[in-house]
């Protein structure tokens, strides 16, 4: 392996900070995809409509938009409690999840029922749902939350590591399923409790996944100088995987007319768990390279610093670093005395042969 | 197998962009992000253009249609038109009926009625929705064999009816929108007919 630049102009801190992982971030999705599975379990059973009966009816709104609001919460809290060190990441992703379900509301909403009013000529047609979630809804929701994550995180400090993107991209668009969500329920159109907690399910995984993807691509891009159209192929990739989500978990849901809710929530399951694999093997190999280019540059960084710690003081005091005063004096120097060293080295010499002496007597002996 | 970076590490890659090349990149996006709303512009336009609009009341409900296909004068019918490009003996058509109100509500009405005009009429489904401007409508689809295909080997046929009140002054009457097909043809034409009545605002499950 070589290294084609004479004088790093990277420091290995830098680089194995940008390698740092976050396990805490997988281990809220795990517990995230958990709660879902649960909470999609409950719906499954019927055990949900219940429930809401016992509740009275002018509280039965207020317990949905809880629920709509219980998965994404509670996996923000798990991941502030997962990362107490690091406070401010946890306090970025809260911020993304709010800002991006707000923004959603009052610009991609308004914009898109003003220039493409999807209901007046949205069709039921394969190929019609996929150029309209193509062309018009999955990028305008992509760009939201690139738009979010490029002035939010991407300039400043806040995107400390490679994890760091997929992070704040899953965050930001939970806000968007968060809203999503909420939407169908304030304009009356839920009728079921179960049905939107298998809604509320399927868009959590769904936008977690695709928004994540499009943080891995604006984090490399961070870090990284990867070729310039990078960014705008991953801008590409992940607006075309949410489209896939969405025209896949409508086909599959049609196919499974028993039951279309749990058929679109185990759907966007798989589809979470497939795209979180390509997230966490991409990072894997970029924290790789990271490390491998941090331990590089260590070498030439070691290579670089003066060999003795004598050198270094030597060279602190010459550029007047550090302040050397001359008291107290040195203790006199005493002389070592020349006949003393004489006499003892003619001892040991006697010893010596004596000894030599006394083991070849044996020697003859026997 | 060993990856090009094993091989070879260019530091210069392993650091921030410079603020140009993060500049163009983000160009990019914003390009590819125009660029994709323009080409959903345009298959909005082409899409509107797919379907025409019968009036037939300033200010009431429009009755849409697929736009390639022809009207057919037709005597009991205020108005039909018929695929052109179909070869089969019953052709996929629309028709609109404007009926006198019946004194008992349209829902009750016409799904007693529709069965005494048809031969072997089956009812599939019944919905009661509503439409563009939120007034109450019935959607009804069923099977039956055309009278048109006597001459012919008979085919049973899928039809799908929207049917709505219409005001006219004081009066009111009911409109009866059919869109017809053989069974064969209905796996295309059923997602036409649910384009349709997606076009008309019809609350669809």
């Amino acid at each position: 392996m070589s290294l084609n630049v004479s004088e790093p102009a990277v420091r290995s801190g830098d680089l194995r900070r940008v390698a740092q992982g976050r396990r805490s971030f997988w281990a809220t999705l795990l517990i995230m995809a958990a709660m879902l599975g649960l909470l999609g379990t409950a719906a499954w059973m019927n055990w949900l409509d219940p429930l809401e009966a016992q509740i009275p009816q002018r509280f039965q709104l207020a317990a949905r938009i809880a629920l709509a609001l219980a998965p994404a919460l509670l996996s923000l809290i798990l991941f502030a409690l997962l990362t107490r060190k690091n406070d401010m990441v946890s306090r970025i992703v809260f911020l993304l999840w709010l800002v991006t379900g707000a923004l959603y509301l009052v610009t991609v909403r308004p914009v898109a029922n003003w220039l493409f009013p999807l209901e007046s000529w949205m069709t039921a047609l394969w190929w019609s749902n996929l150029l309209v979630h193509f062309l018009i809804t999955a990028t305008l929701e992509m760009f939201l939350v690139y738009l979010v994550l490029r002035f939010g995180v991407y300039p400043g400090g806040a995107l400390q590591t490679v994890t760091d993107g997929p992070i704040y991209g899953a965050a930001a668009a939970l806000g968007l399923a968060t809203t999503l969500s909420l939407q169908p329920l304030l304009a009356g159109e839920i009728s079921s409790i179960s049905d939107f907690a298998l809604w509320i399910g399927t868009l959590a995984m769904g936008y977690t996944a695709v928004g994540a993807m499009l943080g891995y691509f604006m984090a490399q891009a961070r870090f990284k100088r990867m070729h310039l159209f990078y960014l705008v192929a991953g801008f590409l990739f992940s607006t075309l995987l949410h489209t896939l989500f969405f025209v896949l978990y409508q086909a599959i849901s049609a196919q499974m007319a028993q039951l279309p809710g749990l058929g679109g929530l185990i759907f966007a399951f798989v589809f979470a768990l497939m795209s979180f694999l390509f997230i966490y093997w991409r990072l894997w190999l970029s924290r790789k390279d990271f490390m491998r280019i941090a331990a590089l540059v260590e070498i030439k960084e070691e290579a670089a610093r003066p060999r003795s710690l004598l050198e270094d003081v030597i060279h602190l005091v010459e550029t007047q670093q550090i302040d050397v005063r001359p008291s107290p004096p040195l203790p006199p120097v005493q002389p070592a005395s020349t006949t003393a060293a004489v006499g003892e080295i003619a001892d040991l010499e006697n010893s010596w042969a004596t000894l030599i002496q006394e083991q070849e007597a044996s020697h003859d002996q026997v | 197998m060993t990856r090009f970076n094993d091989a070879f590490v260019d530091i210069e890659d392993f650091q921030p962009p410079k603020k140009w090349q993060a500049r163009f990149s983000n160009l990019l996006v914003w390009l590819m992000v125009a660029l994709l709303l323009t080409g959903g512009w345009l298959f909005r336009d082409w899409m509107m253009n797919q379907f025409g609009n019968l009036v037939l009341i300033e200010g009431e409900p429009t009755i849409s249609y697929p736009a390639k296909w022809k009207p057919q004068p037709v005597a009991e019918q205020l108005f039909q038109v018929i695929e052109p490009e179909s070869t089969a003996a019953f052709a996929p058509n629309q028709q609109v009926a404007v009926l006198p109100m019946p004194d008992e509500p349209f829902d009750l009405f016409w799904p007693e009625q529709r069965p005494t005009q048809l031969v072997d009429y089956h009812e599939r489904s019944r919905l009661l929705t509503s439409i563009a401007d939120g007034r109450r409508a019935l959607l009804m689809t069923y099977s039956f064999i055309p009278q048109e295909n006597e001459a012919t080997r008979p085919v049973r046929a899928v039809a799908q009816d929207l049917v709505f009140e219409l005001h006219e002054g004081e009066h009111t009457r009911m409109v009866v929108v059919t869109i017809r097909a053989t069974e064969a043809d209905w796996e295309r034409i059923g997602p036409l007919a649910q384009n349709i009545w997606r076009h008309m605002g019809v609350v669809l499950p």
